[in-house]
């Protein structure tokens, strides 16, 4: 069996699922929707069409008056999520308002703003989470829309990364991270979403963006001595670091360490500290053999 | 095109509830998130019953419907996974003399380590690959359900397999 078989089969363990509905959701899905087939009878067609037009001026509206404006804020993105908990949270005093912006890669990167909903009293915040907002901008003026077949081509990594730990074991995808993103007058918005970095304020804070799907060796480099993390030069794409001043007052260290531990991140053995940081490391070979295992 | 008769609503929920619901479980947060995306599907259904072609993969109309309600209301149905989730041991006493427990624990990190390389994914390859390797539909299928081409389905599931082969390898189980 060759290696693509060997994944593919992983792939059919991994993701294939038994979840099946309940009796009980299926008996109450098919009450509403024969609920549904007698309102549908009864409803006049023109109310619809007049709540769709003025749903749509709404947004076409909405768009041409952002278009004056060059970007949209982080609380105008998260509005135009139709997210007013966290464009609320935006315009918060606690939010970080940074608007700095660096290009890479042929890209114009700008950070718009980032906020812990520690404080926030929204009902629709998650308090252990950090929220930030990133702009991205073509240089060449050609950023495909959600439409294009483009879209996706050149991916982006955006995630906050700790100083003094390695930033491929700490990111946004072991951090409970998501993101959401739409593309407006040519510019790339991308929310995301993560475990809260204010624990961390002692140690220093980056947010990293990448022309990568995932954290990438060869865009950062981490110094092992100093922990502190660095764009690699020359790198073929995009590769930024924003320093994120956040208040270190607001550290704690015991949640961070509970953190670490959880990540099982704590008492790492030197041995360890030394298989990952190399591109061309056994890694590579640790694949195949890896995924072996699962055609036993 | 034979239409949906109206009917017939309750047969969509028997016939195709179960892959529906995998696709739901997904791409939703949690049970309650997918039942919710279960749910509001079918009742999108409802309106667009003239929409449904019986003859021609309702199945595929019902999963295009379930990833637009999720799309429009992601927010709400966003998906969070840890790296390392809750997993039971298994009871090493219920398994045969030859049973290597080592090499239980290493499948298991390794399906949740393909499960959170999958998560990561942009929408364009992972949801290809929760259609083709979870709901188990066919690539023309999954095309007409996405109206996409069946060229650009399997491109996108070669790219997710491809991300998802290069996220074990640059994460190289150092737990191991």
């Amino acid at each position: 069996m060759n290696h693509d078989d060997s994944l593919d089969k992983l792939l059919k363990k991994a993701l294939s699922s038994t979840q099946i509905p309940d009796e009980e959701l299926n008996e109450t899905v098919k009450n509403r929707m024969k609920e549904k087939m007698v309102l549908k009878r009864t409803r006049t067609k023109p109310t619809l069409r007049l709540a769709f037009i003025t749903a749509t001026l709404i947004v076409t509206m909405s768009v041409t008056v952002f278009a004056v404006v060059k970007y949209l804020s982080a609380d105008e993105f998260a509005d135009s999520l139709a997210y007013p908990a966290l464009a609320e949270a935006f315009k918060s005093e606690d939010t970080i308002q940074i608007n700095e912006s660096q290009t890479s890669g042929g890209y114009k990167i700008s950070l718009l703003g980032i906020v812990s909903g520690e404080k926030l009293t929204q009902d629709d915040i998650n308090k252990e989470s950090t929220y930030a907002v990133v702009a991205i901008e073509k240089l060449d003026g050609t950023m495909p829309t959600t439409r294009d077949e483009e879209y996706g081509e050149t991916p982006f990594f955006v995630s906050p990364l700790i100083k003094g730990l390695k930033p491929w074991q700490v990111n946004i995808c072991t951090m409970s991270g998501g993101y959401t993103e739409t593309v407006v007058d040519g510019v790339m918005y991308r929310l995301i979403e993560c475990d809260s970095v204010e624990m961390f304020a002692d140690r220093g804070v980056y947010l990293c963006i990448s022309s990568t799907t995932f954290y990438n060796i060869d865009a950062f480099a981490y110094n092992n001595e100093t922990g502190e993390i660095s764009p690699t030069p020359d790198y073929d794409g995009v590769n930024v670091l924003f320093d994120l001043p956040i208040d270190k007052s607001k550290a704690d260290p015991k949640k961070a360490e509970q953190f670490l531990k959880g990540q099982e991140l704590l008492n790492a053995s030197d041995s360890e500290e030394e298989e990952d940081t190399s591109a061309e490391s056994s890694d590579m070979t640790k694949g195949p053999e890896l995924v072996e295992i699962i055609k036993e | 095109m034979v239409q949906l008769s109206p009917d017939k609503l309750d047969s969509l929920v028997d016939q195709y509830g179960i892959a529906l619901y995998k696709l739901c479980c997904k791409l939703a947060l949690n049970k309650a998130h997918a039942d919710d995306l279960y749910q509001e599907t079918f009742l999108k259904a409802v309106e667009q019953c003239h929409k449904i072609d019986e003859s021609n993969n309702p199945q595929g109309y019902l999963i295009s419907i379930a990833i637009y309600i999720w799309k429009s209301k992601r927010r709400k149905y966003a998906r969070r996974q840890r790296l390392a989730p809750h997993v039971s041991m298994p009871d090493t006493a219920l398994h045969s003399a030859d049973y290597n427990l080592e090499n239980d624990i290493i499948s298991k990190e390794l399906c949740d380590s393909v499960k959170t390389a999958a998560n990561c994914l942009d929408d364009k390859f992972r949801i290809p690959l929760y259609l083709y390797y979870t709901v188990e539909m066919t690539i023309e299928d999954i095309a007409s359900a996405l109206k996409i081409p069946s060229g650009t389905v399997k491109s996108r599931l070669y790219k997710a397999r491809t991300l998802i082969k290069k996220r074990l390898e640059a994460v190289g189980y150092e737990s191991r």
